[in-house]
């Protein structure tokens, strides 16, 4: 071998050289397996006490948490039972699934048993990862001082804290703290940081009224106010729905797109019209989008007639979109399909008997669907269309 | 039934928020009884007939939304009332929930207080109607 | 004689080369994954994943699962994948050509009814015989078609499917109620993201109940502990920074997510490719760069699904063999992308690294076995020595091995039990008793039956999980 190659000298050497890499190496598996099995003995030691603690303070405390005047003594009595830890994070726990004026009493609790200030110490480190933590927990606590500190946070040269801090100041909710918020929101959306749906989602969430306010007032670019409304009308915060009509006549076809949807969201029967305009519009995704919105507002004879028209659209996802609205108007819709069934545009007629599928009919529509059976049956393009028709439960049978 | 009587079932996975609903509700009746997930919850209401059903919409096994069908479909729990308790913000989720047969609708977080009145609120109703 | 000299003389060299290369290419990854690993868990709030739910900033998500001959399996399965934690998903099942009355099991247990097939052909498969939907589910799709394999399959489910992303999932893999939630956050946060991955486990020997893993226990066979051991370490420091090196060229088909807009525009899966995740994967990164778009693939180490791994022989080599015709296969299809700029770090690092470690290592462990026994043969063989490099060969492994699974404890904790890890380091030493000898040389051997066409579905022995009653014990899986 290379070893005897060099000579009986340097053959010896390179042996022995290697005798004390694997003597080194067996010493450093024998480490290593110790280690490991050392540590997940304590740490799961550790683990299941806390988790032990957590479910006793959460047993001790959750009755003051909701009511009465108590909350700090049980926290007391719970600190000294229990350790600081497990209190703290209980009552951080609750503190994010409760509003109102319990949520109050929990960040004082949190504030007088000193958890902001030991959060606030880690939010000095020089280590991002930590100070996020400490600005997530800060978020958690609530309270005056931890929104200060918050305030502050929004300025971190970290991208990962600054946006930790947004989340807790739109949780605080204040109108302070939401204008930083989106302040510091929109310094970021430039740099990619932005985190942007996330962002808005949670705005509505937890702030929709100033994220209502912020739209209205143009302070969003076109991109962003996209993205805004559709929040909002995830929500449900029916105060969009002026500036939303307002936007159904945008320039930008993608605002109009979404103000529709958003005012189907809503439900709102005021823009009706305006939305019949829309299914005219130059941009497919427009009329789609309108005549999707038309599934959830009980509409009559104009916008049935133009959803109608819309089945002979020259885009597929218009015409499905058609047909489903119609699908979703009752009556009134089934009987629209069913003319347009009787038509002469066959791909129409084979996206309303697609559409029919899912109505519940009422007796007489569908003695009318029987009435036309046999036209449709002795048409030979219709039979796969007219299968399904005939299997789906409820519609002929 | 006595509002004191009234059995009230709770379905939510967070132990945590388990323990502050039913700490809320014990206000309201001592027979509040806890379910950590779906198929508990559904076993749980068949068991004790409850008046109100609190449920969250995320639960291991089964979800909400399932349970809720289930229910609803079961002619003897009918009469019960079920307020559904959630985080899921979504528009829809609200509108689901109700078109599959909740009678009320929360979102979390939830403010305590607010919680004990819609609970109060469908034990009436559901009293009146038994009557 | 002096060739042959010559010849034992190079041989020993290219040997001694290559397994300190291999070896400082692992040691490498085993540090960075530490640093990246550790970086991540902090980074996480345990609050995160609650926020998500209350939001609507996530996609919606369509879960596309490939079925054949799953009678057993497929209803209980699909339960639990209802029970998924995510805001907005639908899952598409597609039927691919049962001969068995997986159709009709799925009708019973669901009320499915016939829709019109409704979707525009974005990708040519074979034929759909018809498409249901389930009066209790309105999320649930079923796509009846004829067989085509698990790609057609794929891309019959991408052409009907209403969502931007989806998930390609085995019908077995047992995903955690979040997996979708943590795997779409990372979608949410980087909109040049096309394909995510997570950490696949093993659920032999694991205590199942109701669809839900309830306890990760160690199998207890020797040939699972070993496979066990190979997860550990592929996922945890292969996958982690090779996808931080932007060179991730796998995403396992037991769960991957993808951007459907993206898989699309790429072709679909390829349905005569032996191993379709990675033919995909590497065919995202060639599109992106050819068409200059940014594309990420990235790995998400979260614990996210479980699946059944081979428990004989003959399973396990199929398997292994199947991988390693399909890793060449790929290689050789975008071997335009070898070494060249254009391709940036997948070009230029990934392929080499994939080809010259990953496929040719075992021809070279192979090669190195037999060489020994050719050194022995020919009287050159200094006993001392090769025992001595076998040994720090075994340990250097060991010692990385180890550190996975110091990883794996450390961030995961994985296994409840002392004893189960106890188990799994037992394993590391035991893997050289056989597990990895034989694995080598039937990987060696695949490279003489790449080139033979093979269509089919690799059928491993799967065991059904039986699911009990409620109120009964919870059942583990032969392991």
């Amino acid at each position: 071998m290379i070893a005897t190659a060099g000579g009986p000298v340097a053959g010896a050497t390179i042996f022995t050289v290697l005798a004390v890499l694997v003597l080194a190496l067996g010493v450093i598996v024998a480490a290593v397996c110790l280690s490991l099995m050392i540590h997940h003995l304590v740490s799961s030691h550790r683990r299941l006490r806390h988790a032990a603690r957590m479910r006793r303070a959460a047993t001790l405390l959750a009755p003051y948490l909701v009511g009465g005047n108590d909350l700090p003594q049980a926290v007391g009595e719970a600190r000294k039972r229990l350790g600081d830890r497990a209190v703290a994070d209980v009552l951080r726990r609750a503190r994010t699934e409760i509003k109102g004026p319990r949520a109050a009493a929990i960040s004082e609790a949190l504030a007088e048993m000193g958890e902001v200030d030991r959060l606030k110490g880690i939010a000095a480190s020089r280590r991002a990862w930590k100070r996020m933590a400490a600005i997530r927990g800060l978020g958690e606590c609530g309270g005056d001082e931890a929104q200060q500190l918050l305030l502050s946070a929004v300025r971190d040269p970290d991208p990962v804290v600054r946006r930790a801090a947004r989340d807790g100041l739109l949780a605080d909710g204040r109108p302070d703290s939401i204008q930083a918020a989106i302040g510091s929101f929109l310094e970021d959306v430039p740099k990619r940081s932005g985190w942007r749906r996330e962002f808005y989602a949670r705005m509505a969430t937890m702030a929709s009224p100033a994220l209502l306010e912020e739209t209205v007032a143009g302070r969003f670019p076109p991109a962003e106010e996209k993205l805004a409304m559709e929040a909002l009308g995830d929500v449900r915060e029916m105060r969009v729905m002026s500036h939303a009509r307002a936007r159904l006549s945008a320039s930008d076809p993608e605002i109009r797109a979404t103000a529709a949807r958003v005012l189907g969201k809503l439900g709102d029967t005021g823009s009706v019209p305006a939305l019949i305009n829309l299914l005219d519009d130059s941009e497919w995704y427009v009329r789609a989008s309108a005549a999707r919105a038309l599934e959830f507002i009980p509409v009559d004879e104009p916008a049935l007639d133009a959803l109608g028209k819309r089945l002979s659209d020259s885009v597929w996802w218009v015409r499905a979109d058609a047909a489903l609205s119609l699908a979703g108007q009752g009556e009134a819709g089934a009987n629209v399909l069913i003319t347009v069934m009787e038509g002469e545009d066959k791909y129409a007629r084979d996206t309303a008997m697609a559409a029919i599928a899912r109505t519940g009919l009422t007796p007489a529509t569908r003695r009318r669907l029987r009435d036309i059976l046999p036209k449709l049956t002795a048409d030979p393009e219709a039979a796969s269309s007219l299968a399904i028709l005939q299997a789906a439960p409820g519609v002929l049978r | 039934m006595p509002r004191e009587r009234a059995c009230i079932v709770v379905a939510e996975d967070d132990d945590l928020t388990a323990a502050m609903i039913l700490a809320v509700l014990r206000d309201v009746t001592w027979r509040a009884v806890w379910a950590a997930d779906g198929e508990a919850a559904i076993q749980m209401v068949e068991q004790h007939r409850p008046q109100v059903l609190v449920l969250d919409l995320y639960l291991p096994i089964r979800t909400g939304l399932e349970v809720l069908r289930i229910l609803r479909k079961r002619p003897d729990a009918n009469g019960c009332r079920i307020l559904v308790l959630t985080a899921q913000a979504q528009i829809g989720t609200e509108q689901e929930a109700r078109a599959n047969g909740a009678d009320d609708f929360l979102r979390k977080p939830f403010d305590p207080l607010e919680l004990k009145a819609r609970v109060e609120q469908l034990l009436r109703e559901e009293r009146e109607e038994a009557e | 004689m002096i060739t042959l000299d010559s010849f034992l003389d190079v041989g020993q060299l290219v040997i001694l080369i290559y397994f300190m290369s291999i070896n400082t290419v692992y040691l490498s990854f085993t540090l960075i994954a530490f640093s990246d690993l550790i970086a991540y868990r902090r980074r996480l709030w345990r609050g995160d994943l609650r926020a998500v739910l209350g939001e609507s900033a996530y996609r919606p998500i369509s879960i596309l699962v490939p079925a054949h001959n799953e009678r057993e399996t497929i209803v209980p399965n699909l339960r639990s994948l209802m029970a998924l934690g995510y805001p907005e998903f639908e899952i598409v099942v597609i039927n691919d050509g049962s001969s068995d009355d997986t159709m009709a099991v799925l009708q019973q247990a669901f009320s499915l009814f016939p829709v019109p097939a409704a979707g525009r052909v974005l990708i040519r498969t074979q034929p759909v015989r018809g498409m249901y939907r389930s009066l209790d589910h309105p999320n649930l799709v079923v796509l009846d078609k004829e067989r085509g394999g698990k790609s057609d399959a794929l891309n019959a489910g991408l052409n009907v499917s209403s969502f931007p992303l989806f998930c390609s999932i085995d019908a077995d893999s047992l995903l955690e109620s979040d997996a979708v939630l943590r795997v779409a956050r990372a979608f949410a946060e980087d909109e040049r993201i096309v394909a995510a991955g997570g950490i696949i486990r093993v659920l032999n020997g694991s205590l199942v109940r109701e669809g839900r893993v309830v306890e990760a226990q160690a199998p207890q066979k020797p040939m699972l502990l070993c496979q066990s051991l190979e997860y550990v370490r592929g996922f945890l420091t292969g996958r982690t920074t090779l996808a931080e090196l932007n060179s991730l060229l796998i995403i396992s088909g037991a769960f991957g997510v993808f951007q459907k807009d993206a898989v699309v525009r790429a072709g679909g899966y390829n349905p005569d490719s032996v191993c379709e995740d990675m033919e995909l994967v590497v065919r995202l990164h060639r599109k992106a760069r050819e068409e200059k778009k940014p594309a990420k693939v990235i790995f998400v180490p979260d614990p996210i699904c479980w699946t059944q791994i081979p428990s004989d022989w003959r399973s396990l080599l199929r398997q292994r063999d199947r991988w390693q015709r399909g890793l060449l296969e790929t290689i050789w299809k975008h071997r335009r992308m070898f070494l060249n700029p254009k391709y940036g770090s997948v070009g230029l690092f990934a392929m080499p690294y994939y080809l010259i470690f990953e496929a040719l290592g075992p021809l070279v462990e192979s090669f190195g076995y037999v060489f020994v026994v050719a050194l022995w043969y020919f009287g050159r063989l200094e006993t001392s020595f090769a025992l001595l490099f076998f040994l720090f060969a075994i340990l250097y492994d060991i010692v990385l091995t180890g550190l996975a699974l110091i990883l794996d404890d450390l961030l995961f904790r994985r296994y409840e039990r002392a004893r189960d890890l106890a188990r799994m380091i037992a394993a590391s030493f035991i893997a050289y008793l056989g597990y990895r000898q034989v694995l080598a040389f039937t990987r060696s051997f695949a490279f003489l039956t790449v080139f033979r066409r093979k269509r089919h579905w690799g059928h491993i022995q799967r065991t059904a999980v039986s699911r009990p009653q409620l109120g009964t014990q919870p059942t583990s899986l032969p392991g």
